[in-house]
This record gives structure tokens, sequence and C-alpha cells, in this order.
């Protein structure tokens, strides 16, 4: 995609590269043919609003994820549809296998 | 019959503010060749009312040791990008939340929708929001038997801003 990053977010580790895409206008740039690519360029504006910012509550509760039955068991008894699947749950366990990998590694060192 | 343990966590989202979350998942090494190597998951959630606030509660169904999640609230033309890390029964929100503003989300005329293509990267992967409903806008997938590529089309509505993200490695940068 033809985007120029506007703002980087500093993650733990990660970078989360946000753009915030400018309206696309119904008007051809010099040269361009209709379904040729378009450009997308931000607008990448700051803005203050810390009242916009949602309270989080930093305590997790678990709940039983069933992969056969395709749903959620909350800790109230209420059994919530959810789309599970086999796929995400081998990766699910291939990262977690990978994590204690590393973690071992990084005591090792 | 196979089951383990998901977590959720609640959040209170101000009046006029819409929140989404997203889980960053790491690739495993064996799925490399298959998948970027940062993949996002929307995390579902069931929302109540407190008075002119909505408490909502997310889901994390394959939670790892430690899980970042991406948090963005979407207020009216504008959004706050925030990151957390979830690690056993406990949330770390980061102090430094990114507000962005956009140019015009609200457009008052019916516009055509117009078709937005280009040539995607698979390997790094770019999510479209539409900030007024917070729903992603999905791209299609074709081959261009002119060109000889997968290519990518979005439809996009013209006059109106969109919010887009990628994950990317900090080493990488």
């Amino acid at each position: 995609m033809n985007t120029n990053l506007s703002r980087d977010v500093d993650g733990r580790r990660l970078i989360v590269a946000c753009m915030s895409m400018k309206a696309l206008e119904n008007q051809l740039n010099k040269g361009q043919k209709t379904g040729d690519a378009t450009r997308v360029v931000t607008s990448g504006e700051i803005t203050e609003m810390d009242e916009l910012t949602p309270r989080m509550e930093t305590s997790v509760g678990t709940h039983v994820v069933s992969l056969e039955k395709n749903c959620r068991k909350l800790p109230t008894g209420e059994i919530v549809s959810a789309k599970i699947s086999k796929k995400n749950r081998e990766m699910q366990l291939a990262r977690i296998e990978e994590q204690k990998e590393n973690s071992l590694e990084d005591n090792e060192k | 019959m196979e089951t383990w343990q998901g977590k959720h966590f609640s959040i209170t989202d101000p009046e006029g503010v819409n929140t989404v979350i997203y889980q960053i998942n790491k690739t495993p090494r064996e799925y490399l060749k298959e998948y970027p190597k940062y993949t996002v998951d929307r995390l579902d959630y069931t929302e109540e009312l407190r008075g002119n606030m909505k408490r909502k509660t997310f889901y994390v169904d394959y939670p790892t040791q430690e899980d970042e999640l991406l948090i963005l609230s979407f207020a009216n033309e504008r959004v706050v990008v925030n990151t957390a890390v979830m690690i056993d029964d406990k949330i770390s929100i980061s102090r430094k939340p990114l507000p962005l503003k956009f140019d015009s989300i609200y457009s008052e005329e019916e516009k055509e929708i117009k078709d937005f293509r280009y040539t995607p990267n698979l390997k790094r992967p770019i999510c479209i929001i539409d900030p007024e409903t917070t729903e992603e806008v999905k791209p299609m997938l074709y081959f261009d038997e002119q060109t000889n590529e997968v290519k990518g089309k979005c439809k996009l509505k013209p006059y109106k801003s969109y919010f887009a993200f990628e994950i990317r490695d900090k080493i990488d940068n």
C-alpha cells in the first residue's frame, strides 16, 4: 500500500506504526488511469485528549474455552458462543512453547 | 474434549468513545512460511451500559505467558492509540497514549464508494479501520492476469479518512 507512516507507537518490544489516511478524492492524479494504485497520504495531526482515554481495570479474570463446543464458559456459569479454531489453538501452544524457550535462554545469559 | 483457560478484562469507555482492542501475536518459528511475523486478532467483547458510559469486557481466548495488546479508542474525528501488556492476572498499560486527529471523518453527503487497489505485501499486513463504525475494511485479494501478481482491493468511501496500522519489530525499524 502506498502510504506514508505518520506516527509510531512504542509497545514493550514492538512498534505500532499508525496511519491516519487522508480522504481519497474522486479525481485521478496526472497520468493515473482508472484502477491504478492511489497514493494515500496521511494527516498525522496530533492533539490532546486525555478525556477520551478509556478507564482500564488492570485485573484479569479467567474463563474456560472449549474447542469442540465453540464457546466460552464464564465464571458466572454463563456460556457464550465464540469462534474457536484448532489452528489458533495450535499456534497458541507453539507460542507458549517458544516463550518458555526464550525465557530459559534469557535466564542462562 | 479440549478446553483451556482464557482470560478477560474490562474497560469503561467515556461517552462518545468506542474502544476496540487487538491481541498482537508473534508467529511461532514453524509457521513463519505461512504467516507474517506478527498478526493481530481483534478481541471479542460484551458490553453493559452504566449511565452514559459503556463497560466492555474483552476476551482473550488464546492467551500466552505474556500478551501485547493494542488499544484503539475512536471518538469524533479522533483516535487514541495505546498499548498494554497482559502477564498472568495483571494488565500494564502504557502511560504514553498517542492521540491522532483525522482531517475529516464525517460527510453529510452520500458518496460513491471507491475501490482502492494496491499490491499487498503479505508479510506486512496492514489493518484499515473505518473510524465511524470501528469496523475493519477487509481487502479482497485477486489475481491480476495482466501483471501476473496477486493484488488487493479495498472499498473506501471518498472524502472520508480511515485509520490504519501495522506491527513491526523495534529492531527492524
